[in-house]
């Protein structure tokens, strides 16, 4: 039942139904002759179809662009889920289909503590935690990416200014905007190198040295 | 694609009950082999009904949640339960069911979102050529009110908003969308005729009371 029956008597309702096949093409004959006998005695009923259709193409052409990115999810991306055999397609696969650089991370931190991004809360990774399920949003992949990588001492903290890369004006009226999220990130390593170019132009490595500086900020 | 091979004769049974009929199999016995873990079967399924399933998440998606990351969670969903499915018959609701309760329930993560507010910085350079400027304006337009109908629509009750939506897409018959929401075909027709007499009437209100619209704006506003 729908939530809320509008009042409406039966001659406005079956105007209102003559109408709604008209436009969705459903009209038979009878209807027709129903039609052009009601719009002889009710001249606005002619008006009334018209605004009709072009509310209908409207909201119909709204809907096929909202809708339209529906489209484009595969279950080819979710396949690994068939397949759990091959675990490092598995969580590339899965971790993938949200295809940001930030999903990429979580898999490489993933795969160095050994966690399932497709196990439940309940599974027995080791982990009670977790890093990525399934059902999380980007953001949540993310926010859970910067918490692990902050526990493990190989993030830092997000810079919270986001920059603009691009911005471009959509058919829809809206605007595409493209911007850089900036994570800083931390590593401890043996040796350092810098790059050169040797006698003949080609690129070498040569090891530096890093001088010591006053205490990190961080 | 595991599908009977051979001359085109009518009515061939491929792998895991898949009919084949001409060279097609037939929406029952594809998902009759969705069920039964044909994922060639399930892949097919799936690109015949996502389009819809968009247009459910639409009608009960929070405005701020995006329809593809909705519609992916669905997906997921598909692959993990279809073995559940007992009667292939109601496949068509079942997922309309998931879609509904995908949409709904990101509604719920809503405010932990809307801390989140999008921050950034430097400037975005314009790239919008000048002789095509008055064409986008008049375009723009169109698309505003277009997209106000579809926000009214969406504030309809759930009975009359997702037979409206369920119409917009490509054409949907009156059938197909009594097959989806599982409800007779002269119910669907009533409740079109009823979802578009109250989204004029909303339209109408708001065109003679703009605060309205601002009200509805500022409710449906990230």
């Amino acid at each position: 039942m729908p939530d809320h029956e509008p009042q409406q008597t039966p001659e406005s309702l079956a105007r209102d139904v003559l109408i709604t096949r008209v436009v969705d093409g459903e009209a038979s004959g009878g209807d027709w002759r129903t039609l052009a006998g009601m719009a002889a005695s009710d001249q606005t009923l002619w008006a009334e179809l018209a605004e009709a259709q072009q509310s209908h193409d409207e909201l119909t052409r709204a809907v096929e662009i909202a809708s339209a990115p529906a489209e484009s999810v595969e279950l080819s991306d979710i396949d690994a889920h068939l397949a759990p055999n091959n675990p490092m397609e598995h969580r590339l696969a899965t971790v993938g289909k949200w295809g940001g650089w930030a999903a990429a991370a979580c898999v490489a931190l993933l795969w160095i503590t050994g966690l399932d991004p497709t196990a439940g809360p309940n599974a027995d990774t080791g982990n009670q935690a977790g890093l990525v399920s399934i059902g999380d949003t980007p953001e949540d992949a993310f926010d859970r990416y910067v918490r692990a990588g902050q526990e493990q001492g190989t993030v830092v903290r997000e810079i919270p200014d986001r920059v603009v890369y691009a911005a471009r004006p959509l058919e829809t009226g809206q605007v595409e905007v493209t911007y850089l999220r900036q994570v800083l990130e931390r590593r401890i390593v043996d040796e350092t190198y810098r790059r050169a170019s040797d006698e003949y132009g080609r690129t070498v490595e040569v090891p530096t040295r890093v001088r010591r500086a006053p205490p990190s900020a961080f | 694609m595991p599908i009977a091979t051979g001359t085109a004769a009518a009515g061939i049974v491929g792998r895991a009950r898949g009919v084949v009929t001409g060279g097609h199999r037939t929406s029952s016995g594809l998902i009759a082999a969705a069920i039964e873990g044909d994922r060639d079967a399930l892949r097919d399924l799936w690109r015949q009904h996502r389009r819809w399933v968009g247009a459910i998440v639409l009608a009960h998606k929070p405005r701020e949640a995006d329809v593809e990351d909705l519609v992916q969670a669905v997906a997921v969903q598909l692959v993990a339960k279809i073995h559940e499915l007992r009667e292939p018959e109601a496949f068509k609701p079942w997922l309309r069911a998931i879609a509904a309760n995908t949409a709904r329930a990101s509604g719920r993560k809503t405010t932990r979102r809307r801390k989140h507010r999008l921050k950034l910085v430097g400037v975005a350079r314009a790239v919008e050529p000048d002789h095509a400027a008055a064409e986008a304006h008049a375009q723009k337009e169109s698309m505003d009110q277009a997209r106000r109908l579809m926000d009214l629509a969406r504030t309809l009750p759930e009975g009359y908003r997702e037979p409206l939506l369920l119409r917009c897409v490509r054409g949907m018959s009156y059938r197909q969308i009594g097959e989806v929401l599982d409800l007779p075909e002269t119910t669907i027709e009533t409740r079109i005729a009823r979802g578009r007499r109250m989204l004029r009437e909303l339209a109408e209100a708001e065109n003679t009371n703009p605060a309205r619209a601002e009200a509805r704006a500022g409710r449906m506003e990230v």
